[in-house]
């Protein structure tokens, strides 16, 4: 256990390795508590909130285990696809708030290369191949576009992400789904965008689920971006401007770190696994692009990065738990509690995460009075 | 009578004792210098008298009554003040706005800055420190910065003034004037405490002086009964001879040289102006100056940070077109900075990676990009043995290691690259006795390997001892070209303040 | 001239929301912490207020019960982050999104409907607004005519935080501790404690722009509020340099684009009219990036803006 947890987590070799673990366990813990608090002031029940939430979450085995659990790794392929996009930046010292557009854009340009006639006629697995990498490319336009005047223009990420975002929506919902795009009624589809044809949809790997392979898709991306980080010299230039981004990365730069074209290069990436989630409503659960978005994902990729404490094998664990807490949320209502109800958890976790400082200095003294009681005073060496 | 007392003072940091059962007792009225290395608990004892450290267990005592300092706030109530070796400067407000912060004239609520501005005038005025009350910091010298830091103690009322290694970044000439305003503030019957370790100035401003060693206080002296050597031998706990071994090694070609260089600094001011120099293969060139006179707007020429607005810059003969650390580095240039935080480590990166970084996607330490855990892990063990680096475990962050390992890993990185050129700036700044004797056995090494070395260096002595030639810098200017056998401290002084110059010597 | 005021009046309307968050930002920031938390401060208040005008009838009542939230969210944002010393960017996420479930509960609780809350009292209604007929024809004055109090306040904020930052000692003490809380702190003064101040006093500022949406001008809350004004906000202080004044032409650049949307779309003629609504909507975005390539180009903040203040030892 604890050579894979060094094996995954290379970076954080130290004296208590298992606090890396520990702090965010003990903030879901916590999260979990005050959340039942707050159900249970509000005049209802946290024990029937938290057993709808669970059962139905897909985490634990039960009655319609089978389905709940695929809706759950449906659900948390796209929070892996956000937190990652979100993670990579910020561990290259960026701050980009970039994957709520990157994810729409995605999710339409996965929409227009899944019915555009030329390739509907295509094998499936050249033709997911196509838009894929289509996806890619344009998300990763949308995150290159923000590296690009950050890195030639100096211009700060966030305000520009911020800008993207808002015109990626408008010109998407105002424009293209009802424009361009739009399908016509003739064919069936009510609004949005004319249905992907049935080459672009996702392989089912389970029979009688919607599961499919999107979350193998993103597990293969974690592993790849796990080995960009720790075994590549990609990734050692990246932690690198990432450690020393307070100080604007001059210590990066003076040891001849090109930090331009990785700023460049990283947001690409990152607006490219974003644009990857997004695909995956498209082709793995609408099969069309609808009028107005399912939105979101890109902020709640923030709290899952943040939770899984910005490691590629963290987003794995993160991702699972948010897209659980999700799948879960419809049951709650029977309890009178409204579906959005695993957000205030959510966010309440991200917030422990912030008080790390806190649940370390409670989790040391927890430990050392119990190492002191153990070799009396053995800590005075 | 007894200004102040520190009692049985014991601080413990997490990897390291700074101070061990120090007790000291400082006379009204009289200059008072604790001298010892750096890291010998110097700064941390006086940091706990100025309230920013909370020791671990001890007493103070302040004019004969124990005091219990928390904080900042309650060691100026106390009349103490303090200047920091790092000043405690906010560049972006006027010199008024940095003395009279924290104590402000007012009305209401509104800041009356006129008035503030006519009462730093007056304080400047009474003690005799020259300044203009309505410069922006960013925009003063060092030695005029700390007359800021100065004045804004004694507007507090400080009784006790803490000046923590306050010569460190003044020329020979700016240290005197600071010794006639000390003795001044002495004869208005100010306590002084001076924390140095640079022992001829101790022994010239000192009334008594207290040595500490690895946290603890070797012994109190008058400063008649001692001796530099003295005093030199209970710091280092043996005896010292700092001497440079001298070596004469044939110049062979022009490694490195800039020509008409003028460069703006980040504040649009022409920091440096029409500067030409060459550095042989083989020799090192100082470059003496006050801090702020251009080495920094050299050094960032170098680098490409700055972009010249006039000149050009070579790396033998080639002419640097695009100039970036990574092409500078590619032609031949290693670099060791006196920052070692912000450039020339990533903190919370590991030895090991510190180490490679710069080379890490060479062969053998990377192949097609993939690091090779295995021959970085060889070469990097074999390093910190090479140059002594304590403890030798590549897997322990940088910013675990203390300021001279810290630079020796930097030392290790930068020797190890393939150069033919050393940018040296201010390489020993705050190293102790021996990682700084280390330091210039690996520059008289650079050397005899017939590499040319730029040392920038704010020391007079180490480029009077390393230098083959010296070039002095003032204004953004080079105002003389020496050869350190045919000059003094005194004259390279006179022309670090812009008063002299001296035309270079024909080759 | 009527349509000039009429935009004019608008353009105010629509920045008011945006400016006070990002003065908002302003404050905190000048004081070295980052408030990526704008958007949740305004969606807690921009309920809040509702409620609290429902339950009292009054708006004014309202009003209070907004700036209350605003001041205790601020105070858990300072307790992570100077407290605790944590991650602003973190404590931030955490706020946002606990505030997007924690609304849409209380919505459902207390309104028991799940878009929008029923009507109530509100500073937009005719009664409330501050009108000054006899300079309603006059141009451009004529635009302050009938406005709001939330957007004269918004206006009197600017110079009023303005002034604070600038003028006064406690302003200077918050800039000093947002450039340099070491050098402050040897001088004696309580960095925790202007920290405090600056962050709570920045959430009051953005539970004001949440308010400004919702009683300010509607007369109910709409669960999609405060639909991402915050971060907006957040580009703005940026894009205005950390000033009020800055924050303000900032967020009159937002709001008139918005604005000019709406005249083009609406007078647009012949091929104007066919350009779709979502350029018109994308506008302002792309104005902004366009301003930041062109003019204002590097931004610097604080300098100890976001590094969490530890004392050692």
């Amino acid at each position: 256990m604890k050579e894979l947890f060094y094996r995954l987590f290379v970076e954080r070799k130290e004296k208590y390795w298992w606090m890396n673990l520990l702090v965010p366990v003990t903030s879901i813990v916590i999260a979990l508590i005050v959340g039942a608090i707050f159900i249970w002031s509000t005049g209802r029940d946290p024990f029937l909130a938290y057993k709808l939430l669970f059962n139905a979450s897909g985490l634990v085995p039960g009655p319609y285990w089978k389905s709940s659990f695929t809706e759950m790794l449906l659900s948390s392929s796209l929070f892996i696809a956000t937190g990652l996009a979100f993670a990579i930046a910020a561990r290259s010292g960026l701050f980009s708030i970039g994957a709520e557009g990157q994810f729409t854009v995605g999710a339409i340009t996965a929409a227009y290369f899944g019915y555009a006639k030329p390739f509907a006629a295509l094998p499936t697995i050249i033709h997911l191949t196509i838009i894929l990498l289509m996806v890619m490319l344009a998300g990763g336009l949308w995150g290159f576009v923000a590296g690009y005047l950050r890195a030639k223009k100096g211009i700060n990420e966030v305000i520009v992400t911020i800008m993207l975002n808002w015109i990626a929506f408008h010109l998407i919902e105002g424009w293209l789904v009802t424009g361009p795009m739009a399908a016509d009624v003739s064919t069936g589809v009510i609004s949005g965008t004319p249905s992907v044809s049935p080459t672009a949809r996702l392989p089912i790997i389970l029979h009688n689920t919607r599961l499919n392979i999107g979350i193998l898709i993103m597990i293969a991306v974690i592993i790849i971006i796990w080995f960009l980080l720790y075994k590549t010299t990609f990734g050692f230039e990246i932690r690198a401007m990432g450690h020393t981004a307070v100080w604007g990365m001059e210590a990066s730069r003076v040891q001849g770190i090109n930090i331009n074209k990785r700023i460049m290069q990283v947001m690409l990436i990152s607006g490219a696994i974003a644009a990857l989630g997004g695909s995956f409503i498209t082709l793995g659960i609408n099969f069309h692009y609808p009028p107005v978005a399912d939105s979101g994902y890109g902020f709640d990729g923030i709290a899952v990065a943040l939770i899984g404490q910005n490691e590629p094998f963290g987003i794995l664990f993160s991702g699972i738990l948010i897209g659980a807490l999700r799948t879960g949320a419809t049951a709650v209502q029977i309890a009178h509690i409204p579906k959005t109800f695993p957000s205030i958890i959510e966010g309440l976790i991200v917030a422990f995460i912030a008080l790390q400082e806190l649940i370390r200095y409670l989790l040391f003294k927890l430990v050392k009075t119990k190492r002191t009681a153990q070799t009396e005073g053995g800590l005075t060496q | 009578m007894e200004a102040l007392a520190v009692k049985n003072i014991v601080k413990k940091f997490p990897n390291v004792l700074a101070n061990d059962n120090v007790s000291l007792s400082i006379e009204k009225g009289e200059i008072f210098a604790i001298v010892g290395e750096n890291g010998a608990g110097k700064s941390t004892l006086m940091k706990i008298v100025y309230g920013l450290y909370t020791p671990n267990s001890g007493e103070i005592f302040v004019f004969g009554n124990k005091e219990d300092i928390k904080n900042s706030h309650d060691a100026i109530k106390l009349k103490i003040g303090m200047v920091h070796q790092e000043f405690m400067l906010i560049p972006r407000f006027t010199v008024t706005e940095n003395i009279v912060l924290g104590d402000e004239p007012k009305k209401g609520v509104v800041f009356d800055y006129k008035r503030a501005v006519l009462e730093v005038k007056e304080l400047s005025e009474k003690f005799g420190l020259k300044i203009n009350p309505t410069e922006k910091v960013e925009n003063l010298s060092v030695g005029i910065q700390q007359r800021v830091e100065i004045l804004k103690i004694l507007r507090r009322g400080a009784e006790i003034l803490i000046l923590d290694e306050p010569t460190a970044v003044l020329t020979p000439q700016e240290t005197e004037e600071l010794f006639k305003t000390l003795n001044a503030l002495k004869q208005n019957g100010k306590t002084i405490i001076f924390i140095s370790h640079k022992l001829g100035e101790v022994m010239e401003i000192a009334d008594r002086v207290a040595v500490m060693r690895r946290g603890k206080v070797q012994g109190v002296v008058n400063k008649p009964d001692t001796s530099e050597k003295e005093l030199a031998k209970m710091m280092v706990g043996r005896d010292v001879v700092l001497e440079v071994p001298q070596v004469k090694v044939e110049k062979g070609k022009v490694v490195f040289s800039v020509s008409g260089l003028t460069v703006k600094n980040t504040r649009g001011i022409i920091g440096l102006k029409n500067v030409s120099f060459e550095v042989y293969s083989g020799e090192i060139v100082g470059i003496a100056g006050v801090e702020g006179n251009g080495q920094a707007e050299l050094v960032n020429a170098i680098l490409g940070f700055l972009k010249p607005i006039n000149g050009k810059i070579y790396m033998g003969m080639e002419e640097m077109k695009f100039i970036t650390p990574y092409n500078m580095r590619t032609r031949g240039m290693s670099y060791i900075t006196e920052d070692r935080k912000r450039r020339g480590l990533v903190l919370p990166f590991k030895a090991r990676e510190n180490v490679i970084m710069g080379q890490h996607s060479l062969y053998p330490f990377s192949n097609k990009g993939i690091l090779n855990n295995q021959a970085i892990d060889e070469f990097v063990t074999k390093k910190l043995e090479e140059f002594d680096v304590r403890p030798p475990n590549g897997y322990i962050k940088a910013e675990s290691f203390s300021g001279g390992n810290q630079q020796k890993i930097i030392l290790a990185r930068e020797m190890s690259m393939k150069h033919s050129f050393l940018l040296a700036s201010q390489p020993t700044r705050g190293l102790d006795v021996g990682a700084t004797e280390f330091v210039y056995k690996i520059l008289v090494e650079e050397k005899k390997k017939s590499k040319g070395v730029l040392l920038i260096s704010l020391e007079l002595s180490e480029i009077m001892g390393l230098s083959d030639r010296i070039l002095v810098l003032y204004g953004g200017e080079i105002v003389g070209e020496v050869m350190p056998s045919e000059t003094t401290e005194e004259e390279i002084g006179l022309m670090m303040l812009g008063l002299k110059r001296k035309e270079r010597v024909e080759q | 001239m009527n349509i000039l005021n009429q935009s004019l009046a608008q353009m105010l309307d629509f920045a008011a929301p945006i400016l006070f968050a990002a003065l908002g930002g302003v404050i905190t920031e000048n004081g070295g912490v980052v408030n990526i938390a704008l958007d949740g401060i305004m969606r807690f208040a921009a309920f809040f207020g509702v409620w609290g005008a429902s339950v009292s009838k009054s708006p004014w009542v309202g009003l209070l019960w907004g700036i209350g939230i605003g001041i205790l969210v601020g105070a858990f944002h300072a307790y992570i982050t100077v407290k605790w010393a944590g991650n602003q960017i973190v404590s931030g996420v955490a706020i946002n999104v606990v505030a997007v479930g924690i609304i849409t509960y209380f919505l459902e609780l207390i309104f028991k409907t799940t878009g929008y809350s029923p009507t109530v009292p509100y500073f937009g209604s005719a009664v409330n607004r501050i009108s000054i007929p006899f300079i309603s024809n006059i141009p451009i004055l004529g635009a302050f005519s009938n406005l709001t109090i939330f957007v004269w306040l918004s206006l009197f904020l600017v110079f009023g935080l303005n002034f604070l930052l600038y003028r006064t000692v406690l302003g200077l003490r918050i800039r000093s501790v947002g450039e340099n809380p070491i050098a402050a702190e040897t001088l004696g003064i309580n960095v925790f404690k202007v920290k405090w101040f600056s962050t709570i006093a920045g959430a009051v500022l953005a539970a004001l722009g949440g308010m400004a949406l919702s009683i300010g001008s509607l007369s109910s809350f709409t669960n999609s509020m405060p639909a991402g004004k915050g971060f907006i906000a957040l580009a703005a202080m940026i894009f205005g340099r950390w000033t009020p004044f800055g924050a303000m032409w900032a967020s009159f650049l937002f709001a008139s684009a918005q604005v000019l949307q709406f005249i083009l779309q609406a007078t647009a003629k012949g091929i104007a009219s066919k350009i779709p609504v979502g350029f018109y909507l994308s506008l302002p975005y792309f104005l902004t990036i366009g301003a930041l390539i062109g003019v204002v180009g590097k931004a610097v903040g604080p300098a100890a803006d976001g590094v969490p203040y530890k004392k050692e030892g």
